[in-house]
């Protein structure tokens, strides 16, 4: 067993005990952003801690990040994204829910950080261990693109679907998933600069998706 | 690196200058919101210093504050001074020492030139034993810190086992936890304006046994400006002043104090910095300066940029300790300096003294063209060689006609009484750093050229050879530019004599910090850009320092020195200086201490120059030790917080007619404590001493035995917090020497210290001083002295 499945069964036991406890902390913001609590506007800035059933709301040209009290996941709202956050301690890590009302979500949780669930309409998009965006406009309507890791989705039918890294997949309102190779021009150029930011001196590259012998695509990078 | 950085950091012993022994035991830590107080013992030779200066800043910044240490009280030998809680801002704090020496030298202990690094000091909630639980969430990679500074800690993996009631969170040594938001399982502190780049910040909290447990020192760098203006400046405005009215003693004594004159100094420090790209100006104006020493009056500019560095005005390049270093620079400076190639070049106008129109009692000053430059090949981490050239040549026309040309009204002659010189120097260094054995060590070598008289011009070519015996090899006038040979060159043929040589290694293993250090100097190597190595010695100096983590400390210093390096003297002295000290810290708050000094100077015949001379042996021995028990808990109040007792026996003596024949046993103890109280913000400090000094053996110059006791009590009321200080210190030493009567030295000082707003000091005392003769009321005489000091740092 190593440190982090130790450090996260410790904090599994004390979070169990906690009340009033905070479970995350805004860790940067811009634009205009609206946190509610308890129907109540409240004002933030970054380094404000969250609690349960915090309402985070981002305006057109805004963002705001937010980073867990397990320091191991963080997200980031793009603009015109509305959410809700929770969490509760479980055997395997600390579970964390997010309620995404509308907009794009970009997610990154690393390993040993326990669950993770955003639900959306009457669906869900869960993991261990990824990074993924998802994007919804609300109707049972959605978009996801996974960056690393596995995601499991669930649909309001309860079929579920596996998506793995470089995949990116549509959901239908009805619950259908079409997957596809995911593609960096799928993504908006707000989301663009937070998923993948690009150093100065990392803006001479281009990514090729090619199969290799046994079909599967693998993306190489070339740099110049 | 990191490792030997750290080795040389915690020499707290060691040898700079041959003779001159310095102690410092480093408190390295300091507790918040309350002052520090350092010293430095100087076991001998202490009447050659004239001034030890504190400089001191926050670790990693450039810039620095001075502070004067107080003089040894009469009986000790320790150079105290304070830094107030609000001069040391709870911040992590670097610090050396500034030497001045009765003869005009100057020094840093640590010196940087030789390897020493400056001490550290930092707050006792930024030291200690770490708990990995407590977790920063806001990290560099996640918060922007920009325009702002944001402290999120979690510490949920140990929240069951620590009160949330009892956390504390300390940024910058201040206790902000009023400030932060604080739940059971994280928090947080935001400071919407932050003042500096470097923030560190300590968590603390109970565990439910009431241990105390705390994070480690978290540190984040913050752009203070949120990137909006990307400029940063920062530096100081000080001014520094000594009033005196004296009333002379109504009947004339030979040895009566001069009146002391007024003075009064003010300097200035800017600096700039954009991107890569850092500027300083620096500028000092000082009504004390002496013309003799160096170009009156200091300014400075200087440009930084990445690997280049330019430096405009006065400044003192530190190339080489055998070439050139130590002394002020008035022309420019620049530097190179890559991974594995360094250079470092500089021209300008030093001075040197010399006396004016051949009264031995008149000086004046020549201006001395200064050239100086340094390769340097390698790296500071393994194995880096040095090349250094330096040239001083003295400006002829510097100096007025009158003041180096004589008439003499008897022969009618014309005669240059005073003589410009030329001095060329080269040394090559090589040192190895072996960081895995925490090892560093190096060599250097230097000869030098130097003609006492370059009046007569260089030597004809048919003239050296007539001189040398058929030496043709060069033309001496072809070299006038670069350096003048003539016959007054000492020699005229560079050897030996001309060489100086050092080595060094410092290590540290098994808990013992080593310092070894050796110096041969010829008898007529002359490096004019130096503050000049003593001639014609050879000197060993070895220290060791060890230590049982913070309980137990013991410490040595060893130095050997001789003249006569090449034989030419008839006799042969030697030096020989032995010290040992411990320290055993008990139950935390008690310490005891024992010392032992011993210093030998003796002389031998050299036959073989000596023969025939009558020679004159001489011993003179100076031993002493000491014992001491202190104790030191600053969490105590009203009963004092710091006690010190000590004790000193020592015996001087000597059996030579040069020196005069005598023993002086002496003795002295001292005692010394400080109190504070608790809410009330009163601080109390005594000191007393008494001494005895026996003459036993004086033939040939008068007895001089004496007793002397000594008080100094010195009280402070802190007001508006902190913000002002007023103080009032009073001392009375009374002797009395044999034959000469009762004597009563008494000194009251009323002063004010005050920080009216951030980074502000204001500093003015008023302090009367009172020479009282018993037997005789007419040799009374009086100084009163207001000084003020005002510094601003922005």
């Amino acid at each position: 067993m190593n440190q982090k499945h130790i450090f996260i069964a410790l904090a599994l036991l004390s979070t169990s005990l906690l009340s009033a406890a905070g479970i995350a902390v805004v860790s940067g913001n811009q634009g205009k952003c609206i946190l509610r609590r308890a129907n109540k506007s409240i004002k933030y800035t970054n380094g404000t801690i969250l609690e349960s059933n915090d309402v985070l709301e981002t305006e057109k040209k805004s963002g705001l990040a937010l980073k867990f009290v397990d320091n191991l996941t963080s997200m980031h709202l793009f603009s015109s994204t509305q959410i809700s956050i929770d969490s509760k301690a479980i055997i395997s890590g600390l579970s964390k829910q997010v309620e995404l009302n509308k907009g794009s979500l970009y997610v990154k949780q690393l390993p040993g950080s326990g669950t993770l669930n955003v639900a959306f309409d009457q669906s869900k998009v869960s993991s261990d261990a990824a990074s993924f965006l998802i994007r919804t406009e609300g109707g049972g309507k959605a978009w996801i693109s996974v960056f690393s890791g596995t995601v499991t989705f669930t649909n309001k039918n309860g079929a579920i679907t596996t998506l793995e890294a470089g995949r990116s997949a549509e959901m239908q309102p009805r619950g259908q998933v079409k997957a596809n190779p995911a593609k960096d021009s799928e993504l908006t150029a707000e989301e663009l600069a937070v998923v993948k930011p690009t150093p100065e001196h990392d803006k001479r590259r281009i990514t090729v998706p090619m199969a290799n012998n046994q079909g599967q695509i693998k993306y190489v990078e070339f740099a110049w | 690196m990191k490792k030997t950085s750290l080795i040389l950091f915690l020499i707290a012993l060691t040898s700079f200058l041959p003779g001159i022994v310095a102690i410092h035991e480093p408190p390295r830590t300091y507790v918040s919101g309350s002052s520090v107080d350092l010293s430095i013992e100087i076991p001998a030779e202490v009447e050659t210093i004239a001034k030890i200066n504190l400089c001191y800043g926050p670790r990693g910044e450039t810039g620095y504050s001075e502070k004067t240490m107080d003089s040894p009280l009469p009986g000790t030998q320790a150079f105290t001074v304070r830094l107030q809680p609000q001069e040391l801002q709870d911040r992590e704090l670097q610090y050396w020492f500034d030497f001045e020496l009765t003869d005009g030298s100057t020094f840093s202990y640590p010196d940087e030139a030789l390897g020493g690094e400056p001490y550290t000091l930092k707050t006792e909630i930024q030291s200690g034993k770490e708990d990995v639980g407590f977790v920063l969430l806001s990290t560099e990679e996640d918060f922007a810190q920009k325009g702002e500074y944001v402290l999120v800690v979690s510490y949920f993996a140990i929240a069951d086992q620590i009160d949330p009631a009892t956390i504390e969170v300390w940024v910058n040594g201040r206790n902000v936890t009023s400030l932060a938001v604080i739940t059971e399982n994280l928090l947080s502190y935001r400071d919407p304006k932050p003042k500096t780049k470097n923030y560190e910040a300590v968590v603390t909290a109970l565990d439910r046994q009431g241990k105390l447990i705390k994070s480690q020192v978290f540190t984040t760098l913050v752009d203070p400006k949120g990137g909006r203006i990307k400029i940063y400046t920062w530096g100081g405005v000080n001014f520094a002043s000594n009033f005196h009215r004296y009333r002379p003693q109504e009947e004339y004594e030979p040895n009566q104090p001069e009146d002391p004159k007024n003075s009064y100094a003010g300097w200035l420090d800017f600096n700039i910095r954009y991107k890569q790209l850092k500027l300083n100006l620096n500028a000092l104006h000082s009504s004390l300066e002496n013309p003799n020493r160096q170009p009156i009056d200091r300014y400075c500019a200087g440009l930084q940029l990445g690997f280049l560095t330019i430096q405009a005005g006065d400044q003192i390049p530190q190339l080489s300790p055998l070439a050139m270093s130590n002394k002020t620079i008035r022309g420019l400076y620049g530097s190179l300096k890559g991974q594995y190639i360094g250079l470092e070049l500089t021209g300008g106008e030093m001075v040197r003294k010399t006396i004016a129109g051949g009264d031995p009692d008149t000086y004046t000053a020549f201006r001395q063209q200064a050239l100086g430059g340094k390769l340097s090949l390698g790296t500071e981490r393994g194995l880096l060689m040095s090349l250094t050239l330096a040239r001083n040549r003295d400006v002829i026309n510097s100096l007025n006609p009158e003041d180096y040309i004589s008439y003499d009204p008897e022969t009618a002659d014309t005669l240059f009484v005073v003589a410009p010189q030329d001095n060329l120097v080269a040394s090559f260094d090589t040192r190895i750093n072996i960081p895995a054995l925490n090892t560093n060590l190096g060599v250097e070598v230097a000869g030098s050229l130097y003609n006492r008289n370059t009046w007569p011009g260089p030597i004809s070519a048919e003239e050296i050879s007539q001189y040398l015996n058929g030496f043709d090899y060069i033309d001496p006038a072809d070299l006038a530019e670069v350096f003048v040979i003539n016959r007054n060159m000492e020699p005229i043929l560079p050897g030996l004599p001309n060489c100086a040589a050092r080595a060094w290694l410092r290590t540290n293993f098994l808990n013992n910090i080593i310092s070894v250090d050796a110096t041969a100097t010829g008898p007529v190597y002359h490096a004019l850009s130096t503050w000049g190595q003593k001639p014609d010695t050879k000197t060993v100096t070895f220290s060791d320092m060890f230590n049982i983590g913070r309980s137990f400390y013991l410490s040595g210093v060893y130095i050997w020195q001789q003249d006569n390096l090449f034989g030419t003297s008839a006799s042969t002295n030697t030096n020989r200086i032995w010290h040992l000290q411990g320290t055993l810290r008990l139950l935390k708050y008690f310490s005891l201490r024992g010392s032992y000094f011993n210093s030998d100077a003796t002389n031998d015949e050299n036959t073989a120059v000596g023969e025939g001379l009558v020679f004159m042996p001489c011993l003179r021995n100076s031993h002493y030790y000491t014992v001491g028990a202190g104790f030191n808990n600053p969490r105590v109040d009203y009963l004092p917080y710091f006690c010190e007792l000590n004790y000193r026996n020592g015996t001087d003596f000597s059996n030579t007619i040069q020196f005069g024949e005598y023993r002086n046993s002496t003795n002295s103890i001292n005692f010394s404590l400080l109190s504070k109280f608790g809410r009330i913000p009163l601080r109390l400090q005594v000191n007393a001493s008494l001494a005895t000094l026996a003459n036993d053996l004086s033939e040939y110059i008068p007895v001089l035995s004496f007793n002397y006791i000594s008080y100094h009590a010195r009280i402070s009321y802190s007001l508006f917090k902190d913000k002002l200080i007023p103080w009032l210190q009073y001392r009375r030493s009374d002797y009395n020497i044999a034959n000469k009567g009762d004597k009563c030295n008494d000194f009251l000082s009323l002063g004010l210290e005050a920080f009216p707003w951030k980074n502000m000091s204001v500093n003015t005392s008023l302090n009367r001083m009172t020479n009282v003769d018993k037997s005789n009321s007419n040799l009374k005489h009086q100084t009163i002295t207001w000084s003020l000091t005002l510094g601003q740092r922005f």
